[in-house]
């Protein structure tokens, strides 16, 4: 199966409010892929969906193929919240060997390793660890299982730049091993540094997604500038994404057929012509604008 | 082996890879035989997605620039050189493309280009 | 293994409540056997025992019963650790299976522990209690009074913070108790006498006639309704 998650026209309604209002996305496998969106956009509305916590108002979503009710399917995932909270009172071997007999794929080489790599106090209680020692447990007994997929709640949140890193090293070995990654963040950096497909969330809806260097490759910032700026309307083409004035400037976002919009410089008798890449933060922020306006 | 990504650049971190391992050759950084890091190992170094390096490794494999071995590592091949010479066109073309578009857009013929060009070229030719 | 987790959730509730009971329960045969100021004979102790039952293990026990009802997925997200509990491969039913199970002996030991300790305390001052009364007396008080933990289930259920299910389940605690005594038609089904033998007990000798079986089987029926309700609460809530 292509897709380890599947949503469509997923809705949650609290009350009046709508988290999510007709999410449809796909989380395709042996990827790492990084749920993009502002704090309050439904990230974790929609992750707990998955994982049965909530239950939605419509729609349809199923994990590895099977409805989000299954109990099944959660012996075959893996999840860590943004909590990251475990029980206080066990101690980290308890912890472990709680969790160890419920997932048949669990690998006890990599227990041993992650073990000795975290530097974990064995006979110390969860409440007593810290909450990188708290991280780093919770991150230990979702990676023994070797789980097909791996569900984060911004794994970073809360953590020192050290931590962070070793969090998303131990999610890029894990990916290697065959596992797809499905993460939340609104930290566009880590979200552009390990995904290879991103999937872009605002007020409950998908914004964009598809793989990120498809992205990359697609999206340009075509830059005219002009001595008397010609109206936004001057610049409609197709792939136009967005048009902004700002003085003698016209910044146009361009998402396809770049070529043909750089040569409205020359065919307007603009000043100068630059063309430029686009990172993933000006491109979410862009689209950010542009949900704005459309809604 | 010492690779630098910009991650928000906006230019794909595949391509970024290739660009350094193919500039590690063709400086002599990394010369015929030497081994490359297996993909695991180097995306966990360089933490980026193991996809993202594979697609690095494919492109510079159909470049002819390294040859991966099924279970036993990337090698950087030999007979090189033309290849990279090919390469080096390519860039060009794609640089004298943009510098035209530019002369033509600050309202030069392509005469007036040309001169320059040729003034240019004098000068330097001159110079030495 | 998940029945430890919730055992080892609840067990120093529960050994504080049966410590709790325990003490009240001697502590009473023991002050009643005093008080009597009697030559030291069977007849005291049975006294003891019953005045003990009848007074200070029914009156506490339904409070202690409600509270082994308590903690649940509410109290779990209240500590933040409900969304690592769902996650596991396990079914909420079954979750709350071991759960209601769990606390529902809990508060039968509750009843049967301190009940068998007279007996205990009587050989101690060296009278005489009948054991297999004592033991009916807890099983009577253990099965009747299931309606009280099954209180305290629901409201752990439907509200979140320990305080609050407790002030609820407290009051209904007392609602019940006392509408045994004032309803007629409640009266009718015996849920008082299920619990307390005041009307049955043959003193000095303790329980003659029928354990109210009808009395008891209405209160378990009632309990397995409330707690139905909980399960269902349980399962469709979004945590």
């Amino acid at each position: 199966m292509k897709a380890v998650v599947e949503t469509r026209d997923l809705t949650k309604r609290f009350g009046n409010n709508y988290a999510l209002s007709g999410l449809t996305m796909t989380v395709p496998r042996g990827h790492i892929v990084g749920f993009l969106g502002r704090n309050g956009s439904g990230k974790t509305t929609t992750i707990k969906i998955l994982l049965d916590v909530i239950r939605r108002t419509s729609g349809e979503a199923t994990v590895l193929g099977e409805p989000t009710g299954s109990v099944a399917i959660r012996r075959r995932i893996g999840f860590l919240g943004e909590d990251k909270r475990l029980y206080s009172y066990m101690t980290v071997r308890e912890m472990i060997a709680f969790t160890r007999p419920f997932f048949p794929t669990w690998r006890i080489e990599t227990e041993t390793r992650l073990l000795a790599d975290f530097e974990l106090p064995l006979s110390r209680k969860v409440s007593a660890l810290s909450k990188g020692m708290r991280t780093k447990l919770g991150l230990l007994l979702n990676l023994c299982r070797h789980s097909e997929l791996l569900i984060l709640d911004e794994p970073s949140e809360g953590l020192d730049p050290v931590m962070a890193e070793q969090m998303l090293q131990n999610l890029v070995r894990q990916a290697a091993d065959g596992t797809t990654i499905f993460f939340s963040s609104h930290q566009v950096a880590e979200v552009e540094q390990i995904s290879d497909h991103i999937i872009a969330i605002e007020k409950g809806r998908v914004i964009f997604e598809g793989s990120l260097d498809h992205l990359r490759q697609r999206f340009r910032r075509v830059n005219l500038v002009f001595d008397d700026p010609p109206p936004p309307e001057a610049f409609r083409r197709d792939g136009v994404d967005r048009v902004i004035a700002q003085g003698r400037t016209i910044s146009i976002l361009a998402s396809r057929n770049v070529d043909e919009i750089a040569e409205l410089g020359p065919l307007l008798a603009a000043k100068s012509v630059d063309v430029q890449s686009v990172g993933l933060k000006e491109l979410f922020l862009e689209k950010l604008k542009g949900d704005h306006a459309n809604s | 082996m010492l690779i630098r990504l910009n991650p928000s650049s906006g230019v794909p971190i595949y391509l970024q890879i290739v660009e350094q391992i193919r500039h590690s050759i063709e400086i002599g950084a990394l010369v015929e035989g030497d081994q490359l890091p297996a993909i695991r190992t180097l995306a966990e170094e360089l933490v980026v997605s193991p996809n993202t390096v594979v697609k690095a490794y494919d492109d510079l494999e159909q470049e002819g620039l390294i040859r991966l071995r099924h279970g036993a590592g990337a090698y950087v091949e030999k007979g090189n050189l033309a290849k990279s010479r090919l390469r080096r066109f390519q860039e060009a073309s794609v640089v004298v493309k943009e510098t035209v578009r530019k002369l033509r857009s600050m309202g030069l013929s392509d005469d007036e280009s040309r001169r320059l060009f040729e003034a240019e070229w004098i000068e330097e030719a001159a110079a030495r | 293994m998940p029945i430890r987790k919730v055992w080892r959730e609840s067990r120093w509730r529960f050994f504080f409540i049966l410590a709790a009971l325990l003490l009240i329960t001697c502590a009473s045969v023991f002050y009643n056997a005093k008080a009597e100021k009697v030559v030291i004979e069977s007849k005291d102790f049975h006294e003891a025992g019953i005045r003990t039952i009848r007074g200070a293990l029914f009156l506490f026990w339904g409070f202690s019963a409600m509270f082994l009802g308590l903690g649940g997925f509410l109290r779990e997200r209240a500590v933040g650790t409900v969304d690592y509990t769902l996650s596991l491969p396990i079914s909420r039913t079954r979750w709350f299976l071991y759960r209601s199970l769990n606390g529902a002996l809990q508060s039968m030991a509750a009843a049967l522990i301190p009940a068998l300790a007279v007996p205990v305390m009587a050989a101690l001052f060296g009278g005489d209690y009948p054991v297999g009364d004592a033991f009916l007396l807890g099983l009577r008080l253990g099965l009747g009074g299931m309606l009280f933990y099954s209180i305290g289930l629901l409201a752990s259920t439907l509200f979140a913070g320990d305080f609050t299910s407790a002030g609820i389940g407290i009051a209904l605690v007392f609602a019940v108790n006392n509408s045994t005594r004032v309803i007629e038609s409640l009266r009718r089904l015996n849920l008082q006498d299920a619990i307390i033998p005041i009307y049955v007990i043959d003193p000095p000798y303790l329980i003659r006639g029928q354990m109210p079986w009808n009395g008891i089987a209405f209160s378990l029926a009632l309990s397995l309704a409330l707690s139905a309700w909980a399960w269902k609460v349980t399962v469709a809530r979004d945590f």
